[in-house]
């Protein structure tokens, strides 16, 4: 087994599970407030819908639009996650980056050489 | 007024569509009211406040026809100037009714059209937002990223100078006396060069689980490198008249890395991923090179490693050169 040192002091960054496109990241906002708002679903209504009544169609309209007002919230806060996702990655980068420029300068590499030639 | 009115002012009052412009080809018609009698309370006209149903169309058609009888009885009985306007009242309305109910059903089409065009802006509208949104976050990331990929580009490189100087030491290592005070100063180097080796891949290591796409290419050489200085010096501080060390470096050092690398894939039944597929290329390739003694050794010692592990599958080189897991 290697004998590697496993202390770190860097903190272990989850993966980002940051949505890769805006259909995607529409869809699972959607998905649990209004199944029939998401993508998938939208060119189907007119056929799922064809013999309603004009009072399920007046609330069909309502509850659409309450959804919309719900998206909205969600995404207020959906947003702030993204942010501070985007936010923990940078803060993790640049801790890591400090991290290792502690040792990472070049004197390290230029000590073991000045004492290789000294040695010799 | 027509109830599907009442449906669009609701609509429109609710914001539940913005019906800008909405106008129906075919609006419907009042009807008009018919001149009262004084002596009679009859309204013979369709109450179309009321959703009309085809029994209710059907009722109503019978009342008039009804009511036009007994005005032709009243007619010829001397029928009143009123009466006649009435009837004619009646007809029109009958005709107005029927209008009205055909208007019912076009406007429910044009309403579902309307909600569904209203729906699919609205997503449009909230996807094209969100795609803004995360474009931002994207490209903010993308520079996260690109800047770990250069950090651990530069660490690879310092890792491999770092092994240049290693071997360098090596060789300087072996051609000095071990009681000569310069070996202990050698062997401090290297004990440095070990150090920093492991913390330059143990704290890189995080930065390379952020990037999937070049995790198993960086790990893998990341591996490598480590394997190098751990393996070539086992211990840090090791006995300074052991040369088996460095022997184990130049004889053992493969099989070492081959043999972890099976294990830990085969610990993490991980058996697709690239680094296993590695494993097993190595270890046939150095199997193709040996002699049937060393063969049979190498694939004990392989085992016997997996065993050790604690996992019970066993390797096995088939007469052609081949490596097969059986559990």
């Amino acid at each position: 087994m290697y004998n590697i040192n496993t202390k770190t002091n860097m903190t272990k960054l989850p993966l980002l599970q940051i949505p890769k496109g805006a259909n995607e990241f529409y869809d699972s906002i959607m998905v649990d407030i209004e199944p029939d708002l998401v993508l998938g679903e939208l060119p189907k209504l007119k056929e799922k819908y064809k013999d309603e009544s004009p009072k399920s169609l007046k609330e069909r309209g309502m509850r659409y639009y309450e959804a919309f007002q719900k998206f909205n919230e969600m995404l207020k806060v959906k947003t702030l996650e993204l942010d501070d996702k985007a936010h923990e990655l940078h803060s993790f980068v640049i801790g890591a980056l400090e991290n290792l420029s502690k040792g990472q300068d070049d004197e390290d590499c230029n000590q073991i050489e000045t004492h290789i030639k000294k040695i010799k | 007024m027509n109830h599907l009115n009442k449906y669009l002012r609701l609509f429109s009052e609710q914001r539940l569509i913005h019906f800008e412009g909405f106008e129906h080809s075919s609006a419907p018609e009042e009807v008009e009211k018919e001149i009262p009698k004084e002596d009679s309370n009859e309204n013979l006209g369709p109450d179309i406040d009321l959703p009309p149903t085809e029994e209710s169309i059907q009722s109503e058609n019978a009342d008039t026809e009804q009511v036009q009888d007994e005005a032709s009885s009243e007619n010829a009985n001397g029928l009143t100037e009123r009466d006649k306007r009435n009837r004619e009242i009646q007809s029109k309305n009958i005709d107005v009714f029927s209008k009205n109910i055909q208007y019912t059903l076009e406007s429910k089409d044009a309403l579902q059209s309307r909600l569904q065009s209203w729906a699919e802006a609205s997503v449009s509208k909230h996807v094209d937002l969100l795609d803004d949104r995360l474009s931002d976050v994207h490209a903010q990331m993308s520079r996260d990223m690109e800047m770990q990929s250069r950090v651990l580009n530069d660490c690879l490189h310092r890792l491999s100078n770092m092994d240049r100087q290693g071997i360098s030491l090596i060789d300087e290592l072996s051609q000095i006396d071990p009681s000569d005070d310069r070996y202990r100063q050698i062997k401090t180097l290297v004990n440095n060069n070990i150090n920093e080796a492991n913390r330059l891949s143990t704290d890189t290591k995080p930065m390379q689980i952020n990037l999937n796409q070049t995790f198993d290419e960086v790990d893998i050489k990341l591996d490598e490198k480590k394997g190098t200085y751990t393996d070539t010096y086992k211990d840090e501080e090791f006995d300074a008249n052991d040369d088996a060390i460095i022997d184990q470096f130049e004889d053992g050092y493969h099989s070492r890395k081959i043999a972890d690398d099976l294990v830990s894939a085969l610990r993490n039944d991980n058996v697709d991923s690239v680094k296993y597929d590695l494993a097993i290329d190595k270890a046939q390739n150095v199997f193709s090179q040996m002699n049937p003694q060393q063969r049979e050794l190498f694939e004990q010692w392989i085992n016997d490693e997996i065993s050790n592990a604690g996992l019970d599958q066993r390797l096995k080189f088939d007469g052609t050169g081949n490596l097969k897991i059986e559990s």
